[in-house]
C-alpha cells in the first residue's frame, strides 16, 4: 500500500500477533465495517440489498466454508451445496418442531447438524484423497438433496419439499425487512469471517496446512491425521450449513432441496478457485467476482450487440454469458492460479514501492 | 433380434462390438506402443518423464485427443440409443465412480467398472424403493441419481485402489 509500518514498533508479543499489524490497515477495515454497517443501510437501494449485498455476503460465507476444506485443509470437496441445504433444512425444523426456540439457537443447532453430516461424509477423506475424496463428496451432494426431497418429514410433508422460513424473530425484534435481515447477515458473516481467520493462525489451521502439504509427512511430525481431517470437514460443513440456513431465512425464504444442486456447488468451488485457495479475503472477492458478472454482462451485452448492430435475443445473451464465464475462468487459472487476492497482494508489494520499481 | 426368449436390439449388440473393438485397441496402444508407454511415464511422474526426453506437450496433445475420441464414441453410442439432452453432462459425472471402482491406469477396469455400476444402479433403482417404501410410505424412485456415487465409495472404504488399480505406495 501507499503506507508502510516504518515507525510502528511492536513492543509486546500480543501487538505482533495482531490481524492487522499495521494501524492504518485497522483504520481501513474499521472504515469497510462501518460503511458496510451504516453507510449501505443509509443509501443502498432495496434491490441491491436484496439482490446483491445479502447473496454475497452469504456466498462468502460457504465459500469461506469450502475455503478451510480445500485451501486449507487440501481437501477437494463437491458437496458444499448438500451441507448448506443440511443446514437449511436442520434450522426449518428445529424452528418447527421445538417450542419457542430461539433463533440463534436453531441457526447453530442447523450449522451443527450439517457439521455432523460433513464428518459422516468426511470419513472416507481417511483412507482415500484427491479425485477419490471428488466423488465422495458428489455422493453426500446427490444423496442428500434425494433425502431432503423423498422424506417428507424434512420440509413438514409439504408436497414438493419446498419449506417456507419462519419469519426471523431474535430477542422480539422481526427481521422482516431487506435492512434489517441485511445487518443481520453481516453481522454474523463478519463474526464468522473473524473467527475464520484467527481459526487459520491457529493450531488447527497449522495442522490443516501440514496436512494439505503433505499428509504423510504431517503425520510423522505427530499431527493427528483423523482429527485434523474429521475436523476440517466438520467446521467447513458447519460454515456451509450456517450460509445455507441464511440463504433459506433471509435471501429466499422460501427453498427447496432441489435448489442446493451440484450446480450451486460448483458456484461455490469457482468462487473459492477465483478468490483465491487458501485465502479469507480471496472468499470475499471470488464471490462478488461470481456473483456481479453476469449481472456486468447482463448490461454490457445488449449495450455491445447494439453497437455492433447484431440482433442478440435474450436467450443467446444468455449462452454468451455461459461462454465468456467459463473463458474467464479458464483464463484466470492460467495467469493468476491463486486468485484475486494474490493479484490483490502483488497489487499491495507494487504500491508499497512505488513508484520505485525494486 | 430375439435368442432364446431375451430381447437384445440389435443397436446394443452393435456398440458392445464397437466398445470391445475400441478397448482392445486402447489397451494394446497403452501396453505396447511407444507413444503408450510414454503416457504411463508421463502420469506416473511428469519430471521424471520430461528429463528422459518424452516431449510433455505432445503428450497432452495426444492424451486429450484420446479422451476426446473415446468420449465422442461414447456420447454417439448414447445418443443414438438415449437421445441427447443437455442433461447429459450430469450423466457423464457417473463417469468417476466407475472409473474409481475399476481402478486408474487400467483399461479393462473401466469396463468392468461400467459394467457393475450400471447393472447395479438399475438393480437398485427396481429393488431398493419397494423396500423403503414399505418402510417409510411415500415414493422413493431417483435412487439411481446418488447410488453410484455411495456404491463407489463404499468399495473405496475397503479397496482404495480400486479393482483393477496399482497398489499406491506413499513416501515421505
Amino acid at each position: 500500500m501507499l503506507y508502510r509500518e516504518a515507525g510502528q514498533f511492536k513492543t509486546t508479543y500480543k501487538a505482533d500477533s495482531q490481524i492487522f499489524p499495521i494501524l492504518q490497515d485497522r483504520v481501513g477495515m474499521m472504515i469497510l465495517l462501518s460503511v458496510a454497517a451504516i453507510g449501505v443501510p443509509l443509501f443502498a437501494s432495496e434491490y441491491w440489498i436484496n439482490a446483491i449485498l445479502i447473496p454475497f455476503l452469504i456466498f462468502s460465507l460457504a465459500a469461506l466454508g469450502l475455503n478451510f476444506l480445500t485451501g486449507y485443509a487440501g481437501q477437494l470437496s463437491l458437496g458444499s451445496a448438500a451441507f448448506m441445504a443440511v443446514g437449511a433444512f436442520a434450522t426449518y425444523n428445529f424452528q418447527l418442531r421445538i417450542e419457542g426456540i430461539p433463533f440463534f439457537l436453531s441457526f447453530i443447532l442447523g450449522g451443527l447438524s450439517a457439521a455432523s453430516v460433513g464428518i459422516l461424509f468426511g470419513l472416507p477423506s481417511l483412507r482415500i484423497k484427491g479425485f477419490y475424496l471428488a466423488v465422495a463428496t458428489l455422493a453426500a451432494q446427490f444423496f442428500v438433496v434425494w433425502c431432503l426431497t423423498k422424506f417428507p418429514w424434512f420440509s413438514n410433508n409439504s408436497s414438493s419439499g419446498v419449506i417456507s422460513a419462519q419469519t426471523l424473530t431474535i430477542f422480539g425484534f422481526a427481521f422482516d425487512t431487506p435492512i434489517s435481515k441485511y445487518l443481520l447477515v453481516l453481522f454474523i458473516v463478519a463474526g464468522l469471517a473473524l473467527l475464520g481467520k484467527n481459526l487459520v493462525r491457529s493450531s488447527t489451521g497449522r495442522a490443516w496446512m501440514a496436512v494439505r502439504d503433505m499428509d504423510v509427512a504431517a503425520e510423522v511430525i505427530g499431527i493427528p491425521l483423523m482429527k485434523t481431517k474429521l475436523m476440517a470437514f466438520a467446521i467447513s460443513s458447519f460454515y456451509c450449513g450456517i450460509a445455507g440456513a441464511l440463504y433459506a431465512y433471509c435471501y429466499l425464504g422460501t427453498v427447496e432441496p432441489d435448489g442446493f444442486s451440484l450446480e450451486l456447488s460448483f458456484k461455490i468451488l469457482f468462487m473459492v478457485i477465483i478468490g483465491g485457495v487458501g485465502s479469507i479475503l480471496g472468499n470475499f472477492l471470488g464471490a462478488g467476482f461470481i456473483l456481479l458478472l453476469p449481472i456486468f454482462l447482463d448490461i454490457v451485452l445488449p449495450f455491445i450487440s447494439k453497437l455492433l448492430h447484431l440482433p442478440l435475443s435474450n436467450a443467446t445473451i444468455s449462452h454468451i454469458q455461459l461462454m465468456v464465464f467459463g473463458a474467464l475462468i479458464i483464463f484466470f487459472l492460467i495467469v493468476e492460479p491463486h486468485g484475486l487476492a494474490r493479484l490483490w497482494q502483488i497489487g499491495k508489494e507494487k504500491l508499497r514501492l512505488w513508484p520505485f520499481p525494486h | 433380434m430375439d435368442l432364446t426368449g431375451i430381447g437384445i436390439s440389435k443397436l446394443d449388440l452393435f456398440s458392445s462390438g464397437i466398445i470391445i473393438l475400441l478397448v482392445i485397441i486402447l489397451a494394446l496402444l497403452f501396453q505396447y506402443t511407444k507413444v503408450g508407454r510414454a503416457l504411463r511415464a508421463v502420469a506416473d511422474d511428469h519430471q521424471a518423464a520430461l528429463s528422459l526426453g518424452i516431449p510433455l506437450e505432445n503428450i497432452w496433445a495426444i492424451v486429450w485427443s484420446i479422451a476426446g475420441f473415446v468420449a465422442l464414441v461414447a456420447g454417439l453410442l448414447w445418443g443414438s440409443r438415449n437421445g441427447v439432452q443437455f442433461a447429459l453432462s450430469l450423466t457423464a459425472l457417473k463417469a468417476l465412480p466407475v472409473l474409481i471402482l475399476g481402478g486408474f491406469t487400467s483399461v479393462p477396469g473401466a469396463i468392468v467398472g461400467g459394467i457393475i455400476i450400471g447393472v447395479s444402479e438399475k438393480l437398485a433403482e427396481i429393488y431398493i424403493p419397494p423396500v423403503l417404501q414399505d418402510a417409510f410410505g411415500g415414493n422413493f424412485g431417483g435412487i439411481e441419481g446418488w447410488f453410484p456415487y455411495i456404491f463407489a465409495l463404499l468399495f473405496l472404504l475397503v479397496r482404495p485402489e480400486g479393482l483393477f488399480g496399482e497398489k499406491h505406495i506413499d513416501r515421505v
